[in-house]
């Protein structure tokens, strides 16, 4: 257990900067995910946090050590790769003692420990096979027993499910957040996949561009995003923007011809981006003053969820329906079928559209 | 199968054929001459008795020291290959795999080249002219040193091709178990190059075993190596062309030999499960 702390640390390749000064802390026994579209840097700070990129300025501290000119090997970090990387000559068990062996464990204890970790991730049978002898799910688990039986204070993983097939990795999804919460160790998850993120962490940190966008439980990333970016890189699928005036004339509130109510005075007389997620539109068959002409584009049926991709007066939108609660309107709907929708107005939010930063009333 | 494939591959077909027996007919042809007395090989006949006096004549009259030549070219083979594989997988390791500035890498990798690309009877006068004003011109060390300095390029190169194949992930793993450069080299890089090691051994092998303008300028009559010895056959007012033949078959035997060792030996196979 420890916590882990980033001050100021800021990376350069030649004359690109791909991390920005940034600020960071992971407190003890925490999961957190860095996540980020490609290119985000989130990898690099992993890295720089196990140490095998040197930074620029700033400085990482373990439990309060600085940390920052240490070799990886004595961070007491241990890494979990992508790629995995296992030692291709070596055994299962002989992979998963290396480090203990390099760092001169009695071997009693390295024994001891192998054997804990093997029968943990129940890949005891297969300790004396090569990892070109094992399927790609095992080779995961070799990987991360690699790091388990070196009992670090942090683990780092590095886009450790992506080369899983879908089914694997939502059940390695559980099992790898049943582990952190056994081991009781810090982790520092990076990965592009926001369900992954989503599900797994207590917190996330969002990058773009090496700057870090929002920090947060998921439950506010998803509910409360600070800007635009935010909100569009979280939710499947995206979360509707749609530009406009937010008209306000006679003491009524509009946004292109839809009433909208004073809790979102703030904002008026502006151009602003709405942002509306797909499962906060409703839909009706009729109209109503508070409701938008909305024609079907097409009708995505995914078996417990329907989409409808469609245009209204503000623009194209998606919309979610529940295809048991919607008097059988997911069976019947076809494209060019003209319908209203309604926005939940609590769940809209507003963003400059210049900035992309969130306008709260507040 | 369209009819444009069908003719790619009678062409393709055609092609490698050809371009085998451009080179398979007159070593074929040189070969069947070691078997046959000098009368039939200088009327062209090609079939005529077998005799085996060339081989007789080349490994135990008194005149030729052709066993020796091959001891020769074996001692030189192997020492200077052995050298060269040494240095170039240790240099392939540093240069590719560790953090060396670009101002003493690429030099070096470009030097390499262009060494490479210049043609050895370019150097063989200044190489003699500098082993003997050291007094060492016609030793072995001569010779397996100057095949070092002009297989060094090759073997590096090679060598790097195999380094770079090997993923960047495992040798960053490495770091982070706590293994410092050089058990990164002996645990980790050594024995997944391993094969790529063999294989280049073979190469570098053969073009050392078959030089013949190093040998030619640097060797005595002592240290002669066998290709240097096979064109000694040809003489003013004499070709011995069954004893050339004869010694040609027998210099080839080993390098043969190499090759079928070395060719089994293919990084992808050892590399099989190190990612994904």
């Amino acid at each position: 257990m420890a916590t882990v702390t980033l001050k100021g640390v800021r990376k350069k390749y030649g004359r690109v900067e791909v991390i920005p000064p940034i600020d960071l802390e992971v407190p003890s026994g925490e999961f957190i995910a860095l996540v980020g579209p490609s290119g985000s840097g989130k990898s690099t700070l992993l890295r720089i946090i196990a140490g095998l990129e040197e930074i620029d300025a700033g400085r990482i501290f373990v439990d309060g050590k600085d940390v920052t000119q240490t070799e990886p090997s004595d961070r007491d970090m241990a890494m979990v790769f992508q790629s995995y990387a296992l030692y291709p000559h070596m055994t299962v068990a002989e992979n998963m003692i290396f480090a203990l062996r390099m760092r001169g464990t009695d071997p009693t204890e390295i024994a001891r420990r192998l054997e804990a970790a093997l029968k943990m991730l129940g890949m005891s049978e297969y300790a004396n096979r090569r990892p070109g002898q094992l399927s790609g799910g095992q080779r995961q688990r070799v990987a991360m027993g690699r790091a388990i039986v070196r009992q670090p204070q942090v683990f780092l993983f590095d886009e450790p499910l992506s080369n899983l097939d879908a089914k694997l990795r939502a059940a390695t999804r559980l099992e790898l957040r049943a582990l952190h919460d056994q081991l009781g160790a810090t982790s520092v998850f990076v990965t592009h996949d926001q369900i992954e993120a989503m599900t797994m962490a207590d917190r996330i940190v969002l990058l773009d561009g090496g700057r870090i966008q929002q920090i947060g439980t998921p439950r506010e990333i998803y509910r409360e995003p600070q800007n635009r970016f935010v909100a569009s890189f979280i939710g499947s699928p995206e979360i509707n923007m749609l530009r406009g005036m937010l008209a306000s004339a006679a003491g009524r509130l509009t946004f292109e011809g839809l009433p909208l109510s004073e809790s979102l005075q703030a904002a008026a007389g502006r151009e602003v981006d709405l942002g509306i997620r797909p499962e906060h539109i409703r839909v009706w068959p009729d109209a109503a003053p508070d409701r938008w002409p909305f024609e079907v584009d097409a009708v995505e049926f995914t078996g417990h969820d329907a989409f409808l991709v469609g245009k209204t007066p503000a623009g194209r939108v998606t919309l979610r329906i529940d295809p048991d609660n919607d008097r059988g309107l997911a069976d019947s709907v076809v494209a060019g079928q003209q319908l209203h929708v309604q926005l939940q107005e609590r769940h809209i939010l507003l963003f400059n559209p210049d900035t992309g930063v969130r306008i709260t009333n507040g | 199968m369209t009819l444009r494939r069908t003719s790619g591959r009678v062409a393709a077909n055609v092609l490698v054929w050809g371009y085998a027996g451009i080179i398979l007919l007159p070593t074929l042809w040189v070969l069947s001459n070691a078997f046959k007395y000098k009368i039939d090989i200088i009327t062209g006949a090609t079939l005529s008795p077998v005799t085996w006096s060339n081989f007789e004549q080349l490994l135990f009259s008194r005149q030729s020291q052709f066993l020796w030549n091959l001891l020769n070219s074996a001692f030189v083979a192997v020492s200077s290959t052995a050298i060269v594989i040494v240095i170039a997988t240790m240099a392939a390791f540093t240069l590719g795999r560790l953090r060396v500035p670009g101002w003493v890498r690429w030099p070096i990798l470009g030097w390499a080249l262009l060494f490479q690309m210049l043609p050895t009877l370019t150097f063989v006068g200044s190489w003699y002219v500098m082993w003997s004003a050291i007094g060492l011109h016609g030793t072995y060390v001569s010779v397996i040193l100057t095949h070092v300095v002009h297989n060094l390029p090759m073997g590096l190169f090679l060598m790097l091709s195999f380094m770079f194949a090997l993923p960047h992930e495992i040798f960053q793993a490495a770091r982070m178990d706590g293994c410092s450069n050089s058990q990164m080299f002996w645990r980790v890089a050594f024995p997944l190059v391993r094969g790529g090691m063999i294989a280049a051994t073979a190469l570098i092998f053969i073009f050392s075993w078959s030089d013949f303008a190093i040998a030619l300028t640097l060797t005595s009559p002592a240290t002669m190596t066998a290709p240097v010895a096979i064109a000694t056959f040809a003489q003013e007012y004499d070709i011995r062309y069954g004893e050339m033949a004869a010694g040609t078959l027998l210099s080839i035997v080993p390098a043969l030999i190499l090759i079928l060792v070395g060719q089994r030996f293919i990084v992808r196979g050892l590399l099989a499960g190190a990612v994904k």
